[in-house]
């Protein structure tokens, strides 16, 4: 007989699961074109970038059996050369990064004790600009115009001269789209993880693969911006004549090597350091003990996220530094080793310590030791600059990248899908496909690879399409096609494993590994809003300190267990320490994002199709759609605080001093700001660098424009901040002077638009690089005092329609943020645009 | 209240690596606009005017890191104090990664003692 006490709180849960799963559903057709929610938006990102891997492996599989044998004509050589390309671009950008982030926006809310992420609508945004941006990249494949530069698109052969198709804009533009994704996912990360966690869920007591999130969220926002600025100067040469990158008009071919790899290192470990969070969470369930050296590991993390950013320029080893400068490079790479070790032994120290358990996930894992470890083996010989003179641009470096990628990325992937997959689909498998799987996975990646060291040893290069008989290169050319179909073979089977699991797996309770982190602590398969109520977390393995837990946030004991005007609510807490700070009420089904992205999507569709004249009108539109998506957000009049559960009184978001969408800005900011000192770069870099300097006739700059300009740009930033003081403080005369304030600060941003269109009007942009960096100055700085205007417009707006106060302060605190970060650098970018390329010269 | 229990205490964390990340970029401009600019034809004492500056940069760095280190030892046992496991845990990472980013700071710069300039 069942206990009454039980059946109460069975019957608790299930009001509870019905009730939320009213508000929180997204039911089937076209309401999913709206959807919002972390799982369904998570999905469709792994799943999208799991398509791109089998279309960029089948590209694989033409290269390996063109290059099979000797003199082979499968491909031609712009055939070769689209292919090879399409292949790297697909497999870094739109299978690799786009896989990271769908695996942190499905897990983060279940790993942190969330029922969302901090902007689902963000996520939905990102997702639709990587399908648009990445469609385009590949689907040019089909028509035979894909871009053909090499993954890295170096510059002077993707410039307009050598490259006249569109191929290379394919690249620019559509990666660029891809990469507004992955900067969106980015803040989502970091904010998520910084503020939307359970409470009691302290940073020390945060999961391992939190800590490896926010450091490769941190890396994106560092590591995109340079190649995002690299791809606008490159398009804007290639559509316009800029010549950033034309050493004849004053420009630098390194300077796209430069933008290019300050961003393609770092996303070396962008992609690894996730696979390895992977291994830190798997690899302590099977050796039944928790991690050695948590503290270690996190300070390793770190240190790998700064390092990683010291080694851009040993892809540049071959290009004529100086030695000295090689020599750092060479040694940060050498440096680098050192706290990924540190993270191989705190995993080997687990597995020693520990009762180790040989599941499926572990075989994976195990393969990851050999492979990874060898390859980064072959990384510090290729960091050692005379050897990488020696085996620059040959197979030693394609088998290198291959083993750190495939070995660091894929294998740990493959490990995490097989442990998380009962996670989401609620079943286990029941056949043993997945070993065999593994067994053809390791044995034809070694043919194919290990082998290729050899082939690059001999002398072969990368990037042509066919060579002679007679040079050595036959045989190990044909055993490692050979291995690379066994490769594949192994791919294939994984897939019918998962499908296999998906249709006719075992289904389970909860739990079946007995980890300790929350994203057991839900019935499976998950349902959207994850937790019916919020745990209190006191220990860094909940689910062993309370095995009971699951149970008790069923039954709606923890926080928020409870639906509220139909309202979808979430804790945010305090960064450090956890303590409940706000509830966060968040949005579903909003077709907001989807028509943003289509905004989006006219101007670079504009942009490629050469109609110049229709991309402004994509940013307006999209500018339109941002204001309607802000507005969206607003209460129509202060909220009180209410009750978050556990006795504990909290602030709706709206109403909270620093909400998340302001951290979001902060980082989004950060983002911005490294943009602009790439852009700062550059221009230091040409002006004191570039052969054709100075130019014949330098830029005529209006010294009394520049000087409205820096007025106006200071006095919209000063004006901004001093409104939101006046909103914080309240009160009647200082509700005035910050309406006033505001209109001050948009009336300068006004004069600061005028006066940048005065400079610009003493430029010849296409005639000199002197020319064309001043103007990619003027451009960073109008199109801020543009969205700044914008800012200062609409938090007045707000105040003046009643749906923004003193308590309800976003939009002012915004506009003030950003008008403080538009004049600072629109100060330094007159001051560069005016003194730099004389003062460097 | 410990650093190390506020928001500011994630700053401690990443801090010796910001300055790891100045040194280096900084004695990767200035090496560049030294010989660039000629600096290692000038003579200044026993050396070139670019190796002194580079020596300088290298040495600025290496001495922040140096008090960076000290502070965090000290703000460690206050850390430990607290009841809560993170305060403790972020002062140790702190102090790991602080002297980690010393010891990375000198080992890159170590070349500007010896090494050809702009060769």
């Amino acid at each position: 007989m069942t206990d009454p006490i039980v059946a109460a709180r069975r019957a608790r849960a299930i009001r509870l699961h019905r009730a939320l799963a009213e508000v929180w559903d997204t039911p089937p057709g076209l309401p999913r074109l709206a959807a919002v929610n972390h799982t369904i938006v998570g999905r469709r990102f792994m799943l999208t970038a799991l398509v791109f891997f089998v279309a960029a492996g089948i590209l694989a599989m033409l290269v390996r059996t063109q290059l099979a044998l000797p003199g082979n004509d499968v491909l031609g050589p712009e055939a070769y050369a689209q292919v090879v390309t399409t292949h790297g671009t697909v497999m870094m950008f739109l299978f690799a990064i786009p896989f990271i982030e769908g695996m942190a926006l499905y897990l983060l809310p279940k790993l942190l004790g969330a029922r969302d992420l901090a902007f689902p609508r963000l996520s939905a945004f990102g997702y639709w600009c990587y399908l648009f941006g990445g469609t385009t990249v590949l689907g040019s494949i089909v028509f035979g115009a894909a871009p053909d530069g090499g993954w890295f698109m170096y510059t002077p052969l993707t410039t307009k001269p050598y490259s006249p198709g569109i191929g290379a804009d394919v690249w620019l533009l559509g990666i660029t789209f891809v990469e507004v994704s992955a900067i969106a996912a980015a803040v989502e990360i970091v904010v998520t993880i910084l503020k939307v966690r359970a409470p009691g869920m302290s940073l020390g007591r945060m999961p391992l693969m939190a800590w490896y999130l926010l450091v490769t969220a941190f890396m994106i926002l560092g590591g995109f911006p340079p190649l995002i600025l690299g791809s606008i100067l490159l398009e804007v040469e290639r559509a316009f004549g800029w010549p950033f990158f034309d050493p004849e008009r004053g420009g630098d071919p390194l300077l796209w090597q430069h933008l290019f790899w300050l961003f393609g290192h770092p996303e070396v470990y962008i992609i690894f350091i996730p696979a390895a969070g992977v291994i830190s969470t798997v690899l302590p369930v099977f050796a039944r003990r928790p991690i050695v050296g948590y503290s270690w590991v996190v300070a390793a993390v770190v240190a790998v996220g700064f390092l990683s950013f010291g080694l851009w320029v040993h892809h540049m080893f071959a290009t004529g530094l100086p030695r000295l400068s090689l020599a750092f490079f060479s040694a940060a790479s050498l440096l680098v080793t050192v706290p990924q070790a540190v993270q191989i032994f705190a995993w080997l120290a687990t597995l020693a310590k520990g009762r180790p358990v040989l599941t499926l996930p572990m075989l994976y894992i195990l393969g990851f030791f050999f492979v990874f470890v060898a390859g980064g083996l072959t990384g510090v010989m290729v960091a050692v600059v005379p050897f990488d003179e020696q085996v620059h641009d040959t197979h030693f470096v394609v088998a290198h990248l291959h083993y750190v990628l495939i070995g660091g990325f894929v294998l740990p992937a493959i490990a995490g899908l097989y442990y998380w997959l009962p996670q989401a689909s609620g079943r286990l498998p029941v056949f043993g496909v997945g070993k065999t799987a593994f067994w053809l996975i390791f044995a034809g990646f070694n043919l194919t690879f290990l082998v290729m060291h050899w082939t690059g040893l001999l002398g072969m290069p990368r990037r042509v399409f066919t060579y002679a008989p007679g040079l050595g290169w036959d045989v190990p050319n044909l055993v490692s096609s050979i291995g690379s179909f066994v490769l594949t073979a192994g791919f294939a089977l994984v897939a019918l494993d998962i499908f296999l699991q998906l249709r006719h797996g075992r289904s389970f309770r909860r739990d079946p590994w007995n980890a300790g982190t929350l994203e057991w602590a839900m019935p499976t398969p998950p349902a959207p809003y994850n937790f019916a109520s919020l745990p209190h977390v006191s220990h860094r393995d909940p689910l062993h300190a309370d095995p009971a837990l699951p149970q008790c946030l069923a039954a709606g004991e923890g926080y928020l267990g409870r639906v509220r005007e139909g309202r979808l609510e979430t804790l945010c807490v305090s960064m450090v320490e956890a303590e409940p700070e706000q509830i966060l009420v968040l949005p579903n089904r909003d077709y907001t994002p989807l028509w943003t992205a289509l905004a989006l999507a006219v101007f670079f569709g504009a942009m490629l199709a050469g109609l110049y004249w229709l991309a402004p009108a994509g940013l307006v539109l999209t500018l339109v759609f941002a204001w309607r998506w802000a507005a969206s957000d607003a209460a129509p009049a202060d909220p009180p605080p209410e009750d978050a559960g556990r006795g504990v009184r909290l602030p709706l978001h709206v109403a909270s001093a620093r909400p998340p969408a302001w951290w979001g800005l902060v980082f989004l900011l950060l983002a911005d700001a490294i943009l602009f000192a790439s852009l700062a770069f550059g221009t230091v870099f040409l002006a004191a660098f570039a052969a054709a300097w100075p130019a014949a006739s330098p830029p005529l700059l209006s010294e009394t424009a520049g000087i409205v300009a820096a007025v106006s740009v200071a006095v919209a930033g000063v004006a901004a901040p001093t409104a939101a003081l006046a909103n914080r403080r309240g009160g009647p005369l200082r509700t005035v002077a910050r309406d006033g304030l505001l209109a001050l600060s948009a009336a300068a941003s006004l004069a600061a638009l005028a006066a940048l269109a005065w400079i610009a009007t003493g430029l010849a942009p296409a005639a000199h690089a002197h020319d064309a960096v001043v103007g990619a100055l003027l451009a960073y700085g109008a199109l801020h005092v543009l969205i700044g205007l914008v800012a200062s417009l609409f938090a007045l707006a707000q105040l003046l329609r009643g749906y923004a106060s003193s308590v309800r302060r976003l939009p002012v605190e915004v506009a003030s943020l950003w008008q403080l970060y538009t004049g600072a650098t629109g100060l330094v970018a007159l001051a560069l645009a005016f003194l730099a390329p004389e003062a460097l010269r | 209240m410990s650093l190390f229990a506020r928001p500011q205490g994630l700053i401690g964390l990443v801090a010796g690596f910001l300055v790891w990340s100045s040194a280096f970029l900084v004695l990767y401009g200035v090496h560049a606009l030294g010989c660039a600019w000629g600096w290692e034809a000038r003579a200044l004492g026993p050396t070139s005017a670019l190796r002194l500056a580079l020596v300088v940069v290298w040495a600025l760095h290496v001495v922040v890191l140096a008090w960076l280190a000290l502070a965090t030892r000290r703000a460690l046992p206050a850390a430990r104090r607290v009841p809560e496991p993170t305060p403790a845990l972020l002062a140790r990472a702190t102090l790991v990664l602080t002297l980690a980013a010393l010891v990375a700071t000198l080992w890159t710069g170590l070349p500007v003692v010896a090494y050809p300039l702009c060769a």
